[in-house]
C-alpha cells in the first residue's frame, strides 16, 4: 500500500446487526433466505446432471434436538468456498456465474437474515465435486470458522439455526408451515416439513396458475384460495420482456381509485411481494394478479422490482394483455362482460379515455349518469343525436331540475375522464355531438319576457332588481318549465374567482399589479331568472307594498341560492329568517284583522 | 360553524392523491369563496397559501399574485396571526410570477423587489435569497455579463432560511455557464445533480432537460442521448407538473434531431401543457416547438391530436407542419417583442433569433 492511503474499518457486528435486522422488513425472512440458497444449490446440480431430483427438507426443532435443520441436495460447497461466500458479506457464489440469470439470488448477503433469529449459523456441506465435506460455524459478533466433518455426507447443505427464544414461535409447525408455503408455494422443487416422524409435502399443490392447460373453473379456484374473494372472471396475462407469466383475476365488487390492490408477484418462481411491484398500469385497481416474472430483477430487500427499461417494457405488455381481455369479452362471454360494466364502469372509463381503441368497443355500453337517471351510451344515443353535459357536478345539480322539464337530457360529466371521454367518443362517432351546458347557457333556452311593452312588468324587473342590489345580483323576467319553480340563480362561470373586497395595505406593491394578472374575460353579474309562468312570481306584479314586496323577493333568492346548491352567507341566512319573520308577522295581522 | 365543514369536505377533495392540480386549485377556490363570505381571514389566508402551493405545480397560475396579494394585505394588517417565512418564501415565487408577465412595467417590478428586500431585512435574514431572483431573471434573458455579476453576489453572501435549496442553486450554477456556452463545464458542473446527490421537486430534471439540448447545439449527440434518457425517466414523476413545459420543450428539439417519430409523439403527449400558461413559458416553449418543428419537411401533413383548445385544432385532426411551425414562431416572436418592450433590450428576441438559425 502506498503512503497515506488506508482501508476504511468496517464494525463488522454493526454491519451484521444493520443487513440482518434493518434490509428486511419482517423478521421471517429468513425462510425466503434459505429457500433461496437451497433452490440456486438444486438449480446448479442441475447444471452437471439435468436429470437430479432436487429437494428440501426441513427438520423443525424438536425435544432432544433444539435446532433447526434445513437440508438441499443441491451442488455443495467447497472448503474455499465456504470462505469466499459464506464469510465476505457482499460476496455470491451467483453473480459471475455463467448462468447467473437462472439464480434467484445475487448479492450474498441473504444468509445474514437468519441473524436475526439465530446468534449462531451453522453451515455443514459437501461439494458435488468432492468427498470431504465441511462445517462452517458463524457467530453474530462477526467470527467464524470451518472444521471437517468425519463422517461421510452424501453432496448437498443443511444449515442449522439455534432459535432465540424471543423468536422461538417462528419455529412452530403451523407457523413455519405457513411461512414456507408463503414464499415457496410455487417453488418447482418439492418442500417438505419433517416434525416427529411426520413429513409434510407443503408445496405439492403446485403452480396451477403457470399451467397454459389449466380451465379456467380451476384459476378462479386458485384465486379464490389465494385471495379468499370469488372473483369475477380469470384470464391469462403474460409479457414477453421481464418473461411475465400469470392470471389476472376481476374483482366482483365496485372499487375505490386511491385503494391499492395486493397481488401475489413471484420472481423465480419465489414469492417476492404483494405490492403491484410497478409493474401494473395506474388503472387497473379492479384486477388483482398472480403471476411469476423469470426475466426482472429484485432490489437488494428483494421485496420490490428494480425499476428498469424492461419492467417499463414488461408493464406496457401487460397493460395490453388487459386491454385485448377487455377488448374480446363481450364477444367470449356476454354475461361476464355486462357484469363487468355494471361493476367496473369507472374504471373501465379511464381506460376508454386513453385508449381510442377500446373506447371504440366498449362506448356503447358505457354507462353515464344523466337527469334521467343512469343510462348507457347506447340509450342515450338513441333518444337523442345532441347531447348535453355538464363539467362540473353543482352546475349538474343545478340544471337538472329545469332541464328535465323541458325535455332536455343531460350527461354529469363531472368527474375528470368523463369529458374527455365524450369528447373521444365524438371523434369515433362523428354523427353525435357532445355540448357543454351551463346553468348560463340553458338559460338561453328560456323564454325571454318582453317587458319594453309593458310597464308592469318591468316596473317589476326594476324594482327585484333594486332589491338584490346589494348582493351584485340583477333580476331578469323569463318564462320556463317547470312552473312550480319561481326563480333561478344563475352565477356567469367566470366570476367563480376570488373577489372579496379587502383592506389594502399601503406596503402592498402588487395590488397596483394585480390589473395584469386578471383574467382576460368580460365578467358578468349574477342574475336571479324570475319565472313569469309562476304563480307566485305573477301575483308580484300587484304587490307594492314597501314591506312585503322586497320580503317575498328576498326570500326567493335565498331560496334559489339553496336549490342551486350555492354557499349562502351569514347575512343572507339572516335576511331571510326576517323576511319570513315580517311575512309571518303580517300574515297573522291580517288574520286577526279580518 | 357549518361552513367550517363545507371548506374542510373541498379541502379534503382537493387533498386526493390522483387529483389533478388544476382541479385542486377550483376546489381551493371554492373553499376560499365560503371563508370570504363568512370574514373569516385565518382560514381565507390559509386556504389561499395552500392554493398558491397547488398553483405552483402548474404552468399557468391564474390566481397566484392575486391569492398572495390578499395575504400580504391580511399579514400587513395582523403580523403576529400568521408565518412569516411561508409567506417571504412564497414572495420569491411572486417575484418570477411578475418577471414572466410583460405587462408589468420594471418600475413597478423594482418597487416588489425593493418591497421584498426590505422585509427580508425586517426579518433580520440576509440578501442571498434577493440576488438569486436577480440571477433567475438574468438567466431568462440569456445575460451572460448580469448572470456572472449576481451570481458573485449569491455566493458572497451566507446561506440563510430563505435561500434557494443546495439543488436549486447549483442548477443556477449550471445555467450560468450554458449561457456562457461552456457546455463541458456545465456537464461537469452538473454531476452531483445528474447523480442525484442534491435534488428537489424540480431538480435534476430541469437541469438534464437544459443540458439536453445545450448538448445538442453543442453537437454533442451521444451525451445528449445519454441526458434525454435521464430527463425522460425523471418527468415520469412529475405526470402533471406544466410548469415544466419549456424545460420538455428543449428535449422535443433534441428528439426532432434524432428521432422524429419519437418527437411528434412527445409533442402530441406535451402539448396540452402549452396552453394557458404564463408569458414566459409561454415564450420558451413556443419558441423551442418551433425550432424542433424547423427541422421537419414543411410541406409534410402531420396526423396530430391537438387539445380542442388550441387556436389550431381541426376534428379531423390533419396538419401541415408549415401551418404548426408558423403557428409557433409567430406566438414566439410577438411574445418576445412584449417582453423586449418591457425590459428594454432585445434580449428575447436575441434568443428567438439564435435558436432559429
Amino acid at each position: 500500500m502506498e503512503d497515506n492511503q488506508y482501508l476504511f474499518q468496517v464494525n463488522l457486528k454493526g454491519m451484521i446487526s444493520l443487513l440482518s435486522e434493518h434490509l428486511y422488513s419482517n423478521p421471517n425472512t429468513f425462510v425466503r433466505e434459505l429457500l433461496q440458497n437451497g433452490i440456486d444449490a438444486i438449480t446448479a446440480l442441475k447444471t452437471l446432471d439435468e436429470h437430479h431430483e432436487g429437494a428440501l427438507n426441513v427438520h423443525l426443532p424438536e425435544e432432544g434436538q433444539p435446532e433447526l435443520v434445513f437440508e438441499d441436495n443441491g451442488i455443495g460447497l467447497k472448503e474455499d468456498e465456504f470462505h469466499r461466500f459464506l464469510a465476505v458479506i457482499g460476496e455470491s457464489s451467483k453473480r459471475d456465474a455463467f448462468e447467473a440469470k437462472d439464480y434467484i439470488g445475487k448479492f450474498g448477503i441473504g444468509l445474514l437474515s437468519c441473524f436475526v433469529v439465530s446468534d449462531e449459523i451453522i453451515v455443514e456441506s459437501r461439494s458435488a465435486f468432492t468427498e470431504q465435506a465441511f462445517r462452517w460455524t458463524g457467530r453474530a459478533d462477526g467470527t467464524y470458522e470451518v472444521s471437517l466433518i468425519a463422517e461421510r455426507r452424501s453432496v448437498g447443505t443443511r444449515v442449522r439455526l439455534l432459535p432465540k427464544s424471543e423468536f422461538a414461535h417462528l419455529f412452530k409447525t403451523d407457523v413455519f408451515q405457513k411461512n414456507l408455503l408463503y414464499y415457496g408455494a410455487a417453488l418447482p422443487v418439492p418442500v417438505y416439513l419433517q416434525e416427529g416422524g411426520q413429513r409434510i409435502w407443503v408445496n405439492e399443490a403446485g403452480a396451477v396458475w403457470l399451467d397454459t392447460a389449466a380451465d379456467k373453473q380451476t384459476l378462479l379456484d386458485v384465486g379464490k384460495k389465494v385471495f379468499n374473494t370469488t372473483f369475477l372472471d380469470a384470464f391469462p396475462i403474460s409479457s414477453l420482456e421481464g418473461a411475465v407469466k400469470g392470471v389476472a383475476y376481476i374483482l366482483p365488487h365496485k372499487i375505490q381509485f386511491t385503494g391499492r390492490q395486493s397481488h401475489q408477484i413471484y420472481l423465480k418462481r419465489m414469492f417476492l411481494t404483494e405490492e403491484d411491484a410497478g409493474l401494473f398500469p395506474k388503472w387497473a385497481f379492479f384486477i388483482r394478479c398472480i403471476l411469476n416474472t423469470d426475466g426482472l430483477d429484485a432490489t437488494a430487500s428483494r421485496e420490490s422490482l428494480v425499476y428498469n427499461q424492461t419492467l417499463k417494457s414488461a408493464k406496457q405488455e401487460i397493460s395490453d394483455s388487459i386491454k385485448t381481455y377487455l377488448k374480446n369479452i363481450g364477444l367470449v362471454n356476454p354475461q361476464v362482460y355486462h357484469q363487468l360494466m355494471d361493476t367496473h364502469y369507472l374504471h373501465l372509463k379511464a381506460i376508454a379515455a386513453e385508449d381510442n381503441d377500446l373506447l371504440r368497443v366498449l362506448y356503447q355500453d358505457l354507462p353515464f349518469e344523466t337527469n334521467k337517471g343512469i343510462r348507457n351510451f347506447r340509450h342515450i344515443r338513441e333518444a337523442t343525436d345532441a347531447i348535453y353535459y355538464t363539467p362540473n357536478i353543482d352546475d349538474f345539480k343545478q340544471v337538472q331540475r329545469i332541464a328535465g322539464a323541458q325535455g332536455i337530457l343531460i350527461i354529469n360529466a363531472a368527474y375528470t375522464f368523463e369529458e374527455q371521454l365524450l369528447k373521444r367518443i365524438q371523434r369515433i362517432d362523428p354523427e353525435c355531438k357532445a355540448t357543454v351546458v351551463s346553468p348560463a347557457s340553458l338559460m338561453q333556452s328560456f323564454h325571454g319576457v318582453d317587458t319594453s311593452g309593458d310597464i308592469k312588468l318591468a316596473d317589476l324587473e326594476n324594482r327585484a332588481s333594486a332589491v338584490l342590489k346589494e348582493f351584485h345580483c340583477e333580476c331578469k323576467l323569463k318564462r320556463f318549465n317547470p312552473s312550480d319553480t319561481p326563480a333561478i340563480y344563475i352565477l356567469p362561470q367566470d366570476i367563480g374567482t376570488m373577489d372579496k373586497k379587502q383592506q389594502v395595505s399601503a406596503n402592498n406593491p402588487l395590488a397596483s399589479a394585480l390589473g395584469a394578472f386578471a383574467p382576460k374575460k368580460k365578467t358578468e353579474q349574477p342574475q336571479l331568472c324570475l319565472n313569469m309562468d309562476n304563480k307566485l312570481v305573477q301575483s308580484l306584479l300587484s304587490i307594492r307594498d314597501p314591506y312585503v314586496f322586497p320580503a317575498i323577493v328576498q326570500l326567493i333568492y335565498v331560496q334559489s341560492l339553496l336549490l342551486g346548491k350555492y354557499p349562502v352567507t351569514e347575512k343572507e341566512m339572516n335576511l331571510f329568517n326576517e323576511a319570513l319573520h315580517s311575512l309571518v308577522i303580517m300574515g297573522m295581522e291580517n288574520f286577526i284583522n279580518i | 360553524m357549518r361552513y367550517t365543514l363545507e371548506i374542510q369536505k373541498l379541502m379534503n377533495r382537493a387533498e386526493q392523491e390522483n387529483i389533478h392540480p388544476k382541479d385542486a386549485a377550483k376546489l381551493l377556490v371554492s373553499a376560499i369563496q365560503i371563508a370570504d363570505a363568512n370574514d373569516d381571514v385565518e382560514l381565507g389566508y390559509e386556504l389561499r397559501s395552500e392554493l398558491m402551493d397547488k398553483e405552483f405545480g402548474l404552468g399557468g397560475r391564474g390566481e397566484f399574485v392575486n391569492a398572495f396579494s390578499w395575504m400580504l394585505n391580511a399579514y400587513d394588517a395582523e403580523p403576529d396571526n400568521y408565518p412569516v417565512e411561508d409567506l417571504l418564501w412564497k414572495y420569491k415565487w411572486i417575484i418570477d410570477e411578475v418577471h414572466s408577465n410583460p405587462e408589468i412595467p420594471l418600475d413597478q417590478i423594482s418597487q416588489i423587489l425593493d418591497d421584498y428586500k426590505r422585509r427580508v431585512e425586517e426579518q433580520g435574514i440576509g440578501l442571498r435569497s434577493y440576488y438569486s431572483k436577480l440571477l433567475n431573471e438574468a438567466l431568462y434573458q440569456e445575460d451572460e455579463a448580469k448572470s456572472k455579476k449576481y451570481l458573485e453576489l449569491v455566493n458572497s453572501l451566507p446561506i440563510d432560511d430563505l435561500s434557494d435549496c443546495r439543488a436549486c442553486e447549483m442548477d443556477a450554477e449550471v445555467s450560468v455557464l450554458i449561457v456562457g456556452d461552456d457546455f463541458k463545464g456545465a456537464y461537469e458542473k452538473a454531476q452531483p445533480l445528474l447523480k442525484k446527490q442534491f435534488s428537489c421537486a424540480h431538480v435534476p430534471v430541469i437541469t438534464s432537460c437544459q443540458l439536453c439540448y445545450s448538448a445538442v447545439k453543442s453537437g454533442e449527440m451521444n451525451r445528449a442521448a445519454e441526458l434525454f434518457v435521464a430527463a425522460d425517466e425523471d418527468l415520469q414523476d412529475a405526470e402533471n407538473d406544466s410548469s415544466l413545459v419549456s424545460s420538455v420543450a428543449m428535449l422535443i428539439v433534441y428528439l426532432f434531431h434524432t428521432d422524429k417519430e419519437k418527437g411528434w409523439q412527445y409533442l402530441e403527449k406535451y402539448l396540452p401543457w402549452t396552453i394557458d400558461v404564463k408569458a414566459s413559458l409561454q415564450f420558451f416553449s413556443a419558441m423551442h416547438i418551433a425550432e424542433a418543428l424547423k427541422q421537419a419537411d414543411q410541406d409534410e401533413t402531420v396526423t396530430l391530436e391537438l387539445p380542442e383548445e388550441h387556436p389550431l385544432f381541426v376534428a379531423e385532426g390533419m396538419y401541415m407542419v408549415k401551418t404548426l411551425y408558423q403557428y409557433y414562431f409567430d406566438l414566439a416572436e410577438s411574445t418576445s417583442r412584449l417582453f423586449d418592450a418591457r425590459n428594454g433590450n432585445e434580449n428575447f428576441s436575441i434568443q428567438l433569433k439564435k435558436a432559429l438559425n
